[in-house]
């Protein structure tokens, strides 16, 4: 899986870390990321979210790039010409080559950023910056996800300066998710990161000095053009008057070319006038320019200019590793117990073989064949069906088990074709172990019987010798106990590698069977629990705060005169992260400030993860979600550290930790908030219930929320839902693999050990129909055994389960997402009845072998 | 007439059509209550076929076999059944005990299942091996084995014992005494044995031989005069 992610990431040059800027980069700023060390190449590219016109799909719109995270086209090309776009692939069914596109800004009172407004399309592609196929990461527009993306010319933005860099590392230090590669782009993006941070304050600085200029410039010509329009009105006004009392005199006197001339000043004047007008529209102009210059001066601090490695800026590319971590954990687990089953069923066939074959063995050395010769049959046959097992194993394993696993897994993603990885070492390792349990076992049992002289060989082999078993020591029991039962129990501890085959067979058949259903029950109370129980609100709406006065109060109007709220509270809210020490990734979590502390319980429960007591905010530290104080190690009491976008860092105490399911969390109060940042949490967005919480009627209040001007993000509880779901949809094809070859696995290792346990006691079985044993107390002669070992595997495999369980729960899940520990009773039962019910088919197939046993057999000589 | 088995012109054939082969043809004879019978013939006469039939083993294909009141050819598989287990005491030649139970245990596992069952180690005390119950199949000689097979079946209390060849795997001397024991079974309870056998030899022990050659009854004598084990030589 992951040969396939980095073939495509190598032919598309999937850019290593992405520099994005909230303003254009200028020349200076593209000077420092080329100067950045550590890096090969950097390009510089535009982008820019749109809508597409008369709906509320957001589109990203980005320069084509030539170097970096290039494009793989599906159909049709490239754009040349600057009316041409590129669409993403998944957008084919609904759009034609050559079909014209319509964009729009998402927002009122502002501008796409392109020149344009229609294309015409000329091709469709993929890009491993989009890789899935579902969700294309989030915008601050529309529903607040991506209905797209598209490329066009670098021409066809509005702007000469680009507002995004892809770089690429000089030493990548290995393939795309290898550990080296993840230490390697995590310490250099901390580095990098630490660069731009500074040049960022110089850019701020220097745009804060221009803008200082252009404002104050702006203010004094204002002040100049007022006193100037002011001066003009009054001579206006003066001539005004003085001209009307003269055409007043004029007319009086009727004197013609009087009238005439002051008819023609009349004109002149009101020419002025206009002129005059004219002139006070552009003090209203400029007016607003200063009142927009400055808005932007407030906005100052909001510049950011981050440096993301490829897990942080591509969604995709963190979830495909996350997801073949997933099937690494699942595929080194379940193996082991596959291997074990399949060498102890070939050990003991093997044997058997040999067994079977003794006075076959005991004529050819009688005839003369050495011990070698003989030896060699045996051995040339296991090494046979070794070999041929490897074969058709590595086959099975290496070629349609990925297929079927990658099919399932990739469904969401934008990969194609599945790149086969011939695991040479696993093929090894997988004969290796094929020959140790056919050869060795067929050389050992062989071995033993060649040294047998050959005339003894040639008879059959004595009967192993009943023998005093344990139980049969403690009298009083052994004299209480039904005769059935001491038959029973002298038989089970006949053979004890066979009890113990048994045994573990069930025991792991239900043990994987209750992990497989497990891991789903699990993450479906992720679902039940976070979004039942836990969330009580819809979505997150994040507007700009230092945006103008007006936009803001539009932006709070669109949430609080809405009539699709059944209620809303204010909060702060921002994006930041943590890191683990020894660990590559971020974890996001998001940070809250509620205005009033009292309402948040109606929006978001805070239990304590012990005693499950209600939480509220106080002035001595934060509240945490319970996976994020488990991946930062922290308790209560000890400290976190939360990194802002740019890296900066913040020292929080953690003062309690929540009940959460899914999503890091950090709760403040405002006095805390304070305390830690410096700065007050001015509210910047609103927890929101929505009336009806479907992911229409959300969809459709974010993209209402999303065209307001000074809109930011929204974040809908229902996505975290939906990556859930989705893992779950993709695990649920998996499991479905293992459980079955689990099952399989232990209908085999019933039916060999049952078959070599009737064929062995063949006379016995005819003797007993010959005494007159009815067919089901022939049945249950063999049976009960079974039954007991498949009972004690039973047990076994609830135990083994819960733990195995309990371990995969502790690695399977997304880093985001906690579980609650524990199985369903209604799983331990599906589980243990779905053994049971095989072990009863095995059951079945054996009584018709047992009853068809020929009574005639017991008269016959034994051989 | 109170005849202890009485046997009709039974006819066993295997297969159908013309791969047909007839094992017992027309076979007649009767045997009394608290007879020693022993059934001669050859190997493939027809004697084990006959011995099949007798201890509910296999169906036959026409006639009648009456035991003890209970006609064999009326019976379903379940009835047979019900009649080797409450009516048969079974002997085999290769003793059939199983081997990880000890001496007692096989004798139990068939007093466990029949109605009128003597107690497991009074059965093996009759046989002499009465120090030899806590041992295992495999700790016994053959004749010590053959014993405890013979206690197995004596402790089902069957009306008839069927012995197949009980001697065929032992020595002389051994299976005169295996022999004697079921002379003494005869004369103790007055119940009935059958022995199948091709041993010639044993013929003056026994009340009344039945011979079989080609699957029909060559000869059917009575002995008036029957000879104590002991005296007999081969």
């Amino acid at each position: 899986m992951r040969r396939t992610a980095q073939k495509t990431y190598n032919a598309e040059r999937l850019a290593d870390v992405k520099v994005t800027s909230t303003v254009s980069l200028n020349a200076k700023d593209r000077e420092t990321v080329r100067q950045l060390s550590g890096i090969k190449t950097a390009e510089f590219g535009h982008t820019t979210d749109v809508v597409i016109k008369d709906s509320q799909h957001a589109m990203r719109i980005q320069s084509n790039p030539n170097k970096l995270s290039k494009l793989t086209i599906t159909k049709g090309r490239k754009a040349h010409a600057t009316n041409e776009v590129v669409l993403n692939d998944k957008l084919s069914g609904k759009y034609k080559l050559g079909q014209q596109v319509t964009f729009a800004s998402g927002k009122t009172g502002s501008t796409t950023g392109l020149k344009r407004q229609a294309y015409k399309i000329v091709g469709f592609a993929t890009s491993t910056e989009f890789l899935k196929k579902d969700s294309l990461g989030s915008t601050s527009l529309g529903s607040g996800t991506l209905y797209g993306f598209g490329y066009v010319t670098k021409s066809a933005f509005s702007s000469s300066q680009p507002n995004v860099a892809r770089l690429a590392f000089t030493h990548p230090n290995g393939q795309a998710y290898s550990t080296s590669y993840e230490h390697h782009a995590k310490t250099l993006t901390d580095k990098l990161q630490k660069k731009l941070n500074a040049r960022n304050k110089t850019r701020v600085a220097e745009l804060r000095t221009e803008l200082n200029d252009k404002i104050s410039s702006g203010e004094s010509q204002i002040q100049n053009s007022k006193a100037a329009i002011k001066t003009a009105s009054t001579q206006l006004t003066t001539a005004q008057q003085q001209l009307t009392t003269q055409l007043a005199a004029a007319k009086s006197a009727n004197n013609a070319t009087a009238i005439a001339q002051v008819e023609n000043k009349l004109q002149m004047l009101k020419k002025q006038s206009s002129a005059l007008n004219f002139k006070r529209e552009s003090l209203d102009t400029a007016k607003s320019d200063l009142a927009k210059a400055k808005a932007t001066r407030n906005q100052l601090s909001d510049i950011t200019f981050t440096v993301e490695s490829r897990n942080n800026y591509n969604d995709g590319y963190n979830n495909y590793g996350e997801d073949a971590q997933r099937i690494d954990v699942l595929g080194r687990s379940f193996p082991a117990f596959f291997f074990l089953i399949a060498i102890m069923v070939s050990f003991t066939t093997m044997q058997r073989m040999v067994d079977e074959k003794r006075i076959e063995m005991g004529t050819m050395r009688a005839l003369g064949y050495t011990k070698g010769e003989v030896m060699r049959e045996f051995l040339v046959y296991s090494i046979t069906t070794a070999v041929t097992g490897t074969v058709l194993g590595s086959a099975l394993g290496l070629v349609v088990l990925p297929r079927i696993i990658f099919r399932a897994y990739t469904a969401n993603f934008n990969f194609k074709v599945l790149l086969l990885a011939p695991h040479i070492g696993y093929v090894v390792v997988g004969l290796i172990l094929a020959l140790a349990s056919t050869v060795l076992a067929s050389w050992l049992a062989a071995r033993s019987s060649l040294k047998i002289i050959p005339a003894e060989l040639m008879l059959p082999k004595p009967p192993v010798n009943g023998s005093r078993i344990l139980l049969e020591r403690i009298k009083p029991l052994w004299r209480k106990m039904s005769f059935s039962y001491k038959v029973t129990a002298r038989n089970l501890f006949r053979y004890k590698g066979r009890m113990f085959m048994t045994i573990i067979g069930v025991a792991g058949a239900t043990a994987l069977m209750i992990t497989g259903f497990g891991i789903r029950d699990s993450l479906n109370t992720i679902v039940a629990r976070q979004f039942g129980d836990i969330s009580q609100y819809d979505l997150v709406t994040v507007y700009n705060p230092n945006a103008s006065t007006t936009a803001v109060r539009k932006a709070q109007g669109a949430v609080k005169n809405s009539n699709q709220v059944k209620r809303t509270t204010a909060a702060y809210f921002a994006n930041v992260y943590a890191t683990t020490n020894g660990s590559d990734t971020r974890e996001n979590i998001a940070l809250m400030v509620p205005k009033s502390r009292n309402q948040l319980d109606q929006y978001i429960k805070l239990r304590d993860y012990k005693s499950s007591k209600k939480l509220s905010l106080t002035d001595s530290g934060a509240v945490v979600s319970q996976k994020l104080a488990k991946l930062q190690g922290a308790s209560v009491g000890d400290t976190i550290n939360l990194k802002d976008t740019d890296g900066t860092a913040h020292k929080a105490r953690v003062a309690a930790i929540t009940t959460m399911y899914a999503g890091h969390y950090v709760y403040m109060n405002r006095a805390y908030y304070q305390k830690v940042y410096g700065k007050a949490a001015t509210p910047n967005a609103y927890l929101v219930t929505l009336k009806h919480s479907t992911s229409k009627s959300v969809n459709a209040f974010a993209s209402h929320f999303n065209r307001q001007e000074a809109a930011v993000e929204t974040v809908q509880s229902r996505e975290t839902k939906k990556t859930i779901t989705n893992i779950l949809g993709n695990l649920n094809n998996l499991i479905l693999v293992l459980v079955v070859s689990a099952s399989l696995l232990s209908l085999v290792v019933l039916y060999t050990l049952t078959n070599i346990n009737v064929s062995e006691r063949m006379r016995e079985l005819s003797t007993l129909k010959v005494l007159g044993f009815y067919p089901r107390e022939v049945l249950m002669y063999i049976y009960r055994e079974t039954n007991i070992l498949t009972g004690a595997g039973i047990l076994v495999g609830i135990g083994a389960g819960y733990l195995f369980h309990a371990y995969i729960m502790d690695l399977l899940p997304p880093a985001t997402a906690m579980v609650a520990p524990g199985l369903s009773w209604i799983n331990v039962v599906i589980s243990v009845g779905l053994t049971i019910i095989f072990s009863l088919m095995v059951m079945y197939t054996m009584n018709r072998k047992i009853q068809s046993v020929d009574m005639l057999e017991a008269l016959k000589s034994v051989d | 007439m109170t005849n202890f088995i009485s046997v009709k012109n039974e006819t066993k054939r295997y297969g159908t059509g013309s791969h047909a082969v007839t094992a017992n043809k027309n076979i007649s004879f009767e045997i009394e209550p608290g007879e020693l019978t022993i059934i001669l013939g050859a190997s493939g006469a027809g004697k084990s076929t006959l011995l099949n039939v007798l201890g509910g083993m296999d169906h036959l294909t026409s006639g009648s076999v009456n035991v003890n009141g209970v006609e064999l050819g009326e019976l379903d598989k379940r009835g047979l059944n019900t009649y080797r287990r409450k009516q048969v005491g079974f002997v085999f030649q290769f003793y059939n005990l199983v081997q990880n139970l000890t001496t007692v245990e096989n004798v139990e596992l068939a007093a466990e299942i029949a109605p009128d069952a003597i107690d497991a180690v009074q059965a093996l005390t009759q046989v002499g091996l009465k120090d030899r119950i806590e041992n295992f199949p495999a700790q016994l000689s053959g004749g010590e084995q053959q014993r405890v097979a013979i206690a197995r079946a004596m402790a089902k209390n069957p009306d008839l014992l069927l012995a197949d060849e009980p001697t065929g795997a032992l020595d002389y001397k051994t299976g005169k005494k295996i022999l004697q024991l079921f002379q003494d079974f005869v004369r103790e309870t007055g119940k009935n044995v059958i022995i199948v056998t091709h041993n010639l030899m044993i013929r003056p022990m026994a009340d009344h031989v039945i011979e079989i050659a080609d699957g029909q009854v060559k000869a059917d004598k009575r002995n008036k005069k029957p000879t104590p084990v002991a005296e007999i030589e081969w």
